[in-house]
């Protein structure tokens, strides 16, 4: 699906919107002024005649007082006329972003993509070649025309915020008050409180787990509004592929997430040679996924498929779904709502026994969006089956691992998560595992989370974080964002995007 | 009373162009005073964007300062006119202090001006005729 984050942005911008009344008062303003104008001339043209009447030392001091109080009424007046001027530069900017979003129309959808015919003849083929054609050609048009109308409300968008400040700073001119000092958080902080874990279900390579992204949430537009009195208003709720991230977004394929913590990311390369991200969050990480004591399973590798970076270990993921701005609190491991923190199987503190349920429950904790859900970890010899109800403005994903156990006799765990997602399209990740050779180890791991990446991301790091990590640190909040903007410059790249996703 | 004429000229104020100079002002007051000038323009009208609540706010500070600036100079064009009211009470007052010293100085006048001493009269009380003899003696 195309994304429409800049016309909702306009729509959101527009809303309650009245250019009408922005006209009224700019008139209002300018024949304010221009009346004061009148006065002072009156008063200016009196003040001779008055000081040759009156006469004596009176005569003077009227003529004074009356030159004094024209040149004032001019200066109100210039200024009544700037703030004038300044309406109806708003005025003229909402009209634009008026004439452009009503200028918008659901662009033609290309209709469903054909589907290869099975056991289809030559002619079947080829029709279905000319289908496939005709297709995409009717996708190109589509999504073209979706983005001249995201690149016409971003333009449009950026000349009212243009607009709007040069008015803005007219007003300020005119009432001259001085922006108090911020004090405390700052306006706009990243939305990333919450938590919660994934679940490991069975030991895992550290590698698997995609670091998460984002976390800088919604940031106003006007970062140094800090004006008291002033309710900041919220743009929009939907990830910002220009803000900061947020952990509803995939990364590329293949990329690397980025790095929301204090500590290095883990790097290890996966069974088919990817490399992946984990995060190590600022908090402590005990209970991490992939534990060596861990008995069932061999070394488990995953990849994820289109949809990013393989980001489901061992079936051990719950499928952290995060709205903009969790995916920092889910890296620590504890939120600022109580979120608990997972202990995986195969922990160095408890190491479960073969034929046991060895259960950890993920924390529960709420994001900024989404809410972190809870999972129970499987264990070697039995299913485990996690059940994260985590839900957010992603979508799900997929990711599938298999692995090869290392160990004599069989063991086989599952464990499944399962993060549901709210919008956006499917992505899937999987990767063929060996079979096992003496013994075999199976570890499965589904986490429908948002398309593949994130979901699957966020839980691994939540589970890699699964300790006492830090819910939220104000004092890390700027380094954060400073990561995070360097790492998400590819997020700017919008055509990016829709290939990749769908 | 050709003295209190003299002196009114001498001030040179005429009181019906200094009426006609408060009625300015007190009409310029009125035309300014109204609650119509510089409306205020309500937050929200800018749109549900941060920059334009950002400008809805300070458009609104910028509002109250102007009306407030407005409402002083409605203030002071009133207070214009009512000071040169008291200009012009002041100098009537002084127009009668003036008849009262033109007064005396007829009633002085007269102690000297009599068409002959049978005639001769004075009103002064005696002190002030001892004051003016002493006066005269020492100069």
């Amino acid at each position: 699906m195309p994304s429409t984050f800049h016309r909702d942005r306009l729509a959101t911008a527009l809303a309650n919107a009245n250019e009408d009344q922005v006209v009224a008062a700019a008139t209002n303003w300018q024949q304010s002024a221009d009346l004061l104008l009148g006065v002072a001339a009156s008063i200016r043209n009196a003040s001779p005649e008055a000081k040759q009447l009156i006469g004596g030392q009176t005569g003077p001091a009227v003529d004074a007082a009356f030159t004094q109080t024209a040149e004032a009424m001019e200066l109100r007046a210039q200024e009544m006329a700037k703030g004038g001027e300044a309406l109806v530069a708003a005025s003229e900017a909402l009209r634009s972003g008026m004439t452009v979003h009503s200028g918008f129309s659901q662009p033609q959808s290309p209709g469903a993509q054909p589907q290869l015919p099975a056991n289809g003849t030559a002619e079947e083929l080829e029709a279905y070649g000319k289908d496939v054609s005709a297709w995409s050609n009717r996708n190109a048009a589509y999504e073209a025309a979706h983005a001249q109308q995201e690149e016409a409300a971003r333009r449009v968008l950026q000349q009212m915020e243009e607009a709007f400040a040069g008015s803005t700073g007219t007003m300020k001119e005119i009432h001259q008050i001085p922006d108090p000092e911020p004090s405390g958080p700052g306006v706009g902080t990243p939305g990333a409180s919450g938590g919660g874990a994934g679940v490991a279900g069975v030991p895992a390579a550290p590698g698997q787990a995609g670091g998460g992204s984002g976390g800088a949430g919604w940031a106003p537009l006007s970062p140094t509004n800090t004006d008291p009195g002033h309710p900041s208003v919220p743009e929009v709720t939907s990830p910002n592929p220009d803000q900061g991230g947020s952990g509803g977004e995939p990364p590329a394929p293949g990329s690397t997430g980025a790095v929301v913590g204090n500590a290095p990311p883990l790097t290890s390369t996966g069974l088919l040679g990817e490399t992946s991200s984990g995060v190590t969050p600022g908090g402590t990480t005990s209970g991490s996924v992939g534990s060596p004591s861990a008995p069932t399973g061999g070394p488990t590798s995953g990849t994820g498929g289109t949809g990013g970076t393989a980001g489901v270990v061992g079936g051990a993921l719950a499928g952290g779904m995060f709205g903009a701005g969790a995916v920092k609190g889910a890296l620590f491991g504890t939120s600022p709502s109580g979120a608990t923190a997972a202990k995986p199987i195969g922990s160095g503190a408890k190491p479960a026994g073969g034929g046991t349920l060895g259960k950890g429950t993920a924390g529960t904790g709420t994001a900024g969006k989404g809410t972190i859900g809870k999972g129970v970890v499987g264990t070697s010899s039995t299913v485990g089956k996690g059940t994260p109800g985590s839900k957010g403005t992603g979508s799900a994903g997929k990711g599938t691992t298999s692995g090869k156990g290392t160990t004599s006799g069989r063991s086989a765990t599952v464990g499944k998560s399962a993060g549901a997602g709210s919008t956006g399209s499917t992505g899937k990740g999987s990767a063929g595992g060996r079979p096992g050779t003496p013994g075999t180890g199976a570890a499965r791991g589904t986490a429908p989370g948002q398309r593949g990446s994130a979901g699957a991301r966020a839980g691994a790091a939540g589970a890699t974080s699964a300790g006492t990590g830090r819910g939220r640190g104000r004092d890390d909040d700027a380094q954060h964002r400073d990561h995070l903007v360097f790492e998400q410059d590819w997020l700017d790249d919008e055509g990016t995007g829709p290939g990749v996703l769908d | 009373m050709f003295a209190l004429d003299g002196v009114l000229g001498a001030l040179n104020v005429p009181e019906l162009e200094v009426a006609k100079l408060r009625s300015l002002l007190e009409g310029y007051a009125d035309d300014l005073g109204t609650d119509d000038l510089v409306r205020p323009v309500p937050g929200s009208t800018f749109g549900g964007s941060s920059a334009g609540g950002n400008l809805g706010h300070h458009t609104q500070l910028a509002q109250q300062v102007l009306a407030g600036a407005l409402k002083d100079m409605v203030t002071g064009l009133r207070g214009q006119s009512e000071s040169l009211r008291e200009f012009t009470y002041d100098v009537g007052l002084r127009d009668e202090e003036t008849t009262a010293d033109m007064t005396a100085l007829a009633t002085a006048t007269a102690c000297i001006s009599a068409p002959s001493a049978a005639d001769s009269a004075c009103a002064l009380p005696p002190s002030a005729t001892s004051q003016g003899s002493q006066g005269g003696g020492e100069d």
